[in-house]
C-alpha cells in the first residue's frame, strides 16, 4: 500500500507536498524520542505532536508519511520545512486510536 | 568579579509535589544558611507564591530572589521561566494561568495547593490542577518570555520525562533558549554534543523539599547577584560567565562553618 492509497481511503488532507511513497507500517506515537528509537524508515506516523521536530524526525527516521490527528494543524513554517524536506504530513479531525483502527482494517501492520 | 552560587529552580508548598514545609519564608531560609547569593521560586504554572518570597526574601536581607514558573509547554516539556521583578512575574502568572487546562486538583491525588504570604498564614488554595499542561508551544512561550524580559531554561533535559530530548527527540532548531538545567547524575560531556555549544549548561536543585535546595547549584562570577548579571554570564559577556565546579574550588573555598557539630 501508498500513501495515496492511505490518504483517499481515510479522507486525509494532504498540507505539504505529496511524496508518494511505499508504506511499510504504521506507529503511533507523540513522544518523538520514541518515535526515533522505534519507528522504522516506510513508517506511516500517527501523532498529535505538531512541534516543528517532528518533520527532522521524520526525515532522520525516512518516515512515509505523517498523519496529525484530533484537528490539529501545524504552522505554516512547520509545514514550509515539510515541503522542504520532502515531508509528507497529512491532517485529519479523527482522533488517533481510530487512524491506527482504520489503518489496522486495510491491513498496515506495526514494523 | 565574585563568584556567587545561584540555585535556579526550587519548588514551594504551591507545587502539588511540593513539601508543605516548603513555605518561601523557610526556602529563603535554607537558601541563606547554604550560603546561596540567588534563589528562584519556580513553582509549577504559578507564580502565586512569588509575593511572599519576595516579602521573605526582603526581611532576610543578603540574597537576590528571582521570580518565576516552571511552565509546561504543550509537548509537554518543563521550562523555567525567571524575571528580576516581582510584578512581571505575577503578571506572567496571570498569563500561565490563562493558558493552563481547566483541570481541578484532587487533592487526595496530587496533594494540596496552597497560597500563603510570608508569615506562613495560608491565604487559599490553587483549585486548579498545577501539573497539567498548558496550551503554550515551547517556541511560543520562548517568545513570550523574552517580550517580558525573561529568562528561559529547559529543565532536566537527561530526563526521560517532560524534557526536551524526551518530547522533541532532538535539539529543536529555532528556540533560543538561555541555558539547560542537567539532572545530579548526568555528566555535561554526555549532553554536550547534542546541545548548540551557545546554550550554556547549569546546575539547579529543582528542590521539593526544604533539604534538597542547593543540593545542586550553579556559580557565576559577577559584578554582583542580580538578575541582569545573571543573564550577561549565561552568555558569557562582559567577563560574566559561568563558573565550573573545579574552577570554583580554587577561586571560592568552602567558607568555615560557623556552627561546627
Amino acid at each position: 500500500m501508498n500513501v495515496t492509497e492511505i490518504v483517499s481511503a481515510l479522507g486525509l488532507t494532504v498540507t505539504s507536498e505529496m511524496q508518494d511513497g511505499a508504506v511499510t507500517g504504521a506507529y503511533a506515537a507523540d513522544l518523538l524520542s520514541d518515535v526515533v528509537g522505534n519507528a522504522q524508515p516506510g513508517n506511516v506516523l500517527i501523532t498529535v505532536q505538531v512541534h516543528r521536530n517532528v518533520v527532522a524526525v521524520a526525515g532522520l527516521v525516512g518516515l512515509a508519511a505523517v498523519i496529525i490527528t484530533h484537528g490539529r494543524v501545524p504552522d505554516n513554517d512547520v509545514l514550509a520545512a515539510a515541503c522542504d524536506n520532502n515531508v509528507t504530513v497529512l491532517t485529519t479531525a479523527e482522533s488517533t486510536f481510530t487512524v491506527a483502527g482504520r489503518l489496522y482494517a486495510l491491513g498496515i501492520r506495526s514494523a | 568579579m565574585r563568584v556567587y552560587r545561584a540555585d535556579l529552580q526550587v519548588h514551594s508548598c504551591l507545587s502539588p509535589c511540593g513539601s508543605l514545609e516548603s513555605s518561601p519564608r523557610r526556602i529563603i531560609a535554607a537558601a541563606k544558611a547554604r550560603q546561596l547569593a540567588m534563589i528562584a521560586l519556580t513553582d509549577h504554572n504559578t507564580t502565586a507564591n512569588c509575593p511572599a518570597f519576595a516579602a521573605a526574601a526582603a526581611r532576610c536581607g543578603g540574597i537576590t530572589p528571582l521570580f518565576g514558573a516552571e511552565v509546561t509547554t504543550t509537548e509537554e516539556i518543563h521550562v523555567v521561566c525567571l524575571f528580576a521583578e516581582l510584578a512581571t512575574a505575577v503578571t506572567f502568572g496571570d498569563f500561565i494561568h490563562q493558558h493552563l487546562a481547566p483541570v481541578k486538583n484532587n487533592p487526595e491525588l496530587f496533594g494540596d495547593q496552597p497560597i500563603v504570604d510570608v508569615d506562613e498564614q495560608v491565604l487559599g488554595f490553587e483549585e486548579r490542577l498545577l501539573v497539567g499542561t498548558t496550551d503554550l508551544a515551547l517556541d511560543a512561550l520562548d517568545d513570550d518570555v523574552h517580550a517580558r524580559g525573561g529568562l528561559v531554561i529547559a529543565s532536566h533535559i537527561d530526563r526521560p520525562i517532560n524534557s526536551v530530548f524526551s518530547q522533541l527527540g532532538m535539539w529543536p532548531a529555532q528556540v533560543t533558549l538561555d541555558a539547560c538545567d542537567l539532572s545530579p547524575r548526568a555528566q555535561d560531556s554526555t549532553w554536550r554534543g547534542r546541545v548548540p555549544l551557545s546554550v550554556p549548561f547549569v546546575r539547579t536543585s529543582d528542590a521539593h523539599f526544604l533539604e534538597d535546595i542547593g543540593r545542586q547549584s550553579t556559580a557565576f562570577a559577577l559584578a554582583a547577584p542580580s538578575f541582569d548579571e545573571l543573564a550577561l554570564a549565561l552568555r558569557g559577556v562582559a567577563g560574566r560567565r559561568i563558573v565550573p565546579p573545579a574552577d570554583c574550588r580554587a577561586a571560592a573555598p568552602e567558607p568555615s562553618c560557623k556552627n561546627p557539630i
